[in-house]
């Protein structure tokens, strides 16, 4: 039989372990997710250039080439951080940050922050112009998917994979 | 000098465009969003003691009426012996793309970076303060910093990616409803993002300010709001580089305002100055400010003492709509005794 103590001490290496194992598969998860850039239906617009990307999320362009309103969708979470720091090379509390600056100079729309891909895919569907990035497993027809420098989320050289 | 025959085209020509060309089919969108911030600070002064002090109150309502036309509207309630309510901004825009812009209002002076990007929102800074040389025009700003009239701009323009402002307005002395003289104040600010992460630009200001114009108690280094004295021509150049790279910061700025008067033909040239460095780790972002202003005692519209002030600081985001901040700063002001303050404050965006 196995004293108390020793029972105890099990029963923290495996807390332990499960954490571990927990936060390795969240992580992996993360790492292993890909972003997508999708854009309202009716935009014509199929492919972004990596400088144009950083352009638009920076909010440094409030139109697109057709003079329709640019309006951003944001997100919350891991894929957010991810499309921030491989898109932009920030976190997504300065993007979100540099946003809210350039709505308070005018520039542009207030953008909507939301807290899942499947809000954010309705927004985008619903707003003409609108534009915004989910995880590739939520897409579905209602957006379009932009390629980014002429690459398909699931080939080669995607940019946010 | 600027024409009120070229101003009244222009303003027709604004009013035109936006009740001939605008969109009915456009939704109308409206955003009300605001900043505030809670101060708490500990100084050594003589006459100085810790005290609370609530800071701005800013709301501001942003949206759009059709495609093309856009507005914002901002009011900061303020305390100054009772609350008061200051409509800071109220502006309407008529876009016809990205390149070109013509917006009618109230809006902050198309002088320099900071003018135009942070303002009221000490949420969008990373210091505690504002530059010392950018305060706001009752707190003994050197600056003109709101002008009402008439802007035309554009933004991200060809491979050098140009941005501009070119405002017309009533100038130094005039109200929001009423202009004191028949000048008109014009000023342009150009910069551009040609090299990715870096903003630099240049800025020009130009005025005649008429005898009789209120100047406020603060700018002269007086007790009482004085008038001017005779007209003065004012000339203001400014210029200003910032990085935004990564988890790197750097922003600096320079403005010279030059004053004549033009019966006595005195002469004064203030200085100011300011330059801020940050680096990101994460969440936690130390930083550092120095700041310089440096009148002339020959200048007829400015005369307070030469003031520099050297901070260091952090500042904590809780998210990107709140931030915590901590500054230690050393200020320095002719005349008075070296002053250490050190500030707390949270600052909030909604």
């Amino acid at each position: 039989m196995r004293s108390k103590r020793e029972r105890n001490r099990m029963r923290t290496k495996m807390f332990v372990l499960l954490g571990l194992l927990f936060v390795l598969s969240v992580s992996t998860y993360v790492s292993a997710q890909t972003v997508v850039v999708i854009v309202n239906a009716g935009n014509r617009i199929t492919d972004l250039s990596n400088a144009d990307l950083k352009t638009m999320f920076k909010a440094e362009k409030a139109d697109w080439s057709d003079g329709k309103k640019v309006f951003l969708t944001g997100l919350e979470g891991p894929v957010a951080e991810k499309f921030a720091k491989m898109a932009l090379g920030l976190s997504a509390k300065k993007m979100n940050k540099m946003w809210l600056t350039k709505v308070f100079q005018g520039v542009i729309e207030s953008p909507q922050v939301l807290a899942n891909g499947a809000a954010v895919k309705q927004h985008v569907a619903n707003m003409p112009g609108g534009i915004g990035f989910i995880d590739a497993t939520e897409v579905d027809v209602s957006v379009k998917i932009l390629t980014i420098d002429g690459k398909k989320y699931d080939g080669a050289g995607y940019l946010l994979k | 000098m600027l024409s009120e025959k070229s101003v009244f085209a222009g303003f027709f020509l604004l009013s035109l465009c936006i009740s001939q060309f605008s969109s009915p089919a456009h939704a109308a969108t409206k955003a009300i969003r605001g900043f505030a911030d809670f101060n708490f600070s500990l100084t050594d002064a003589d006459d100085g003691r810790s005290q609370f002090r609530l800071g701005q109150y800013d709301t501001y309502i942003t949206g759009s009426l059709t495609d093309k036309i856009t507005y914002l509207s901002e009011v900061v309630f303020e305390y100054d012996e009772g609350w008061i309510l200051d409509l800071e901004r109220l502006w309407v825009r008529y876009k016809f793309n990205d390149a070109l812009s013509v917006s009618t209002g109230k809006f902050h002076t198309a002088l320099g970076f900071w003018n135009r990007n942070y303002h009221h929102g000490a949420l969008l800074h990373t210091s505690v303060d504002r530059p010392i040389y950018l305060f706001f025009e009752d707190e003994g700003g050197i600056l003109p910093i709101h002008t009402t009239g008439l802007l035309i701009s554009g933004i991200d323009i060809g491979s050098s990616r140009i941005y501009y402002d070119v405002m017309v307005g009533n100038g130094l002395g005039s109200s929001p409803t009423e202009d004191n003289d028949s000048a008109k104040s014009i000023s342009v600010y150009v910069h551009s993002k040609v090299i990715e992460d870096v903003d630099f630009g240049v800025s020009f200001y130009s005025d005649s300010v008429s005898e009789g114009a209120v100047i406020d108690a603060h700018a002269h280094g007086g007790d009482e709001a004085l008038p001017l004295g005779e007209d003065v021509d004012q000339l203001i150049m400014s210029a200003n580089v910032s990085v935004n790279k990564g988890n790197v910061e750097l922003l600096t700025e320079f403005a010279q305002v030059t004053n004549k008067g033009q019966r006595t033909g005195t002469k004064g040239t203030t200085t100011g100055l300011y330059a801020l460095g940050a680096y990101s780790f994460d969440d936690l972002t130390p930083f550092f400010k120095f700041d310089l202003l440096d009148p002339d005692d020959a200048d007829p519209i400015f005369s307070p003492g030469k003031t520099t002030a050297f901070s260091v600081g952090v500042k904590y985001d809780l998210s990107y709509l709140a931030a915590v901040k901590v500054q230690y700063t050393n200020l320095d002001v002719e005349g008075a005794d070296k002053e250490n303050l050190l500030r707390t404050q949270l600052a909030i965006g909604f």
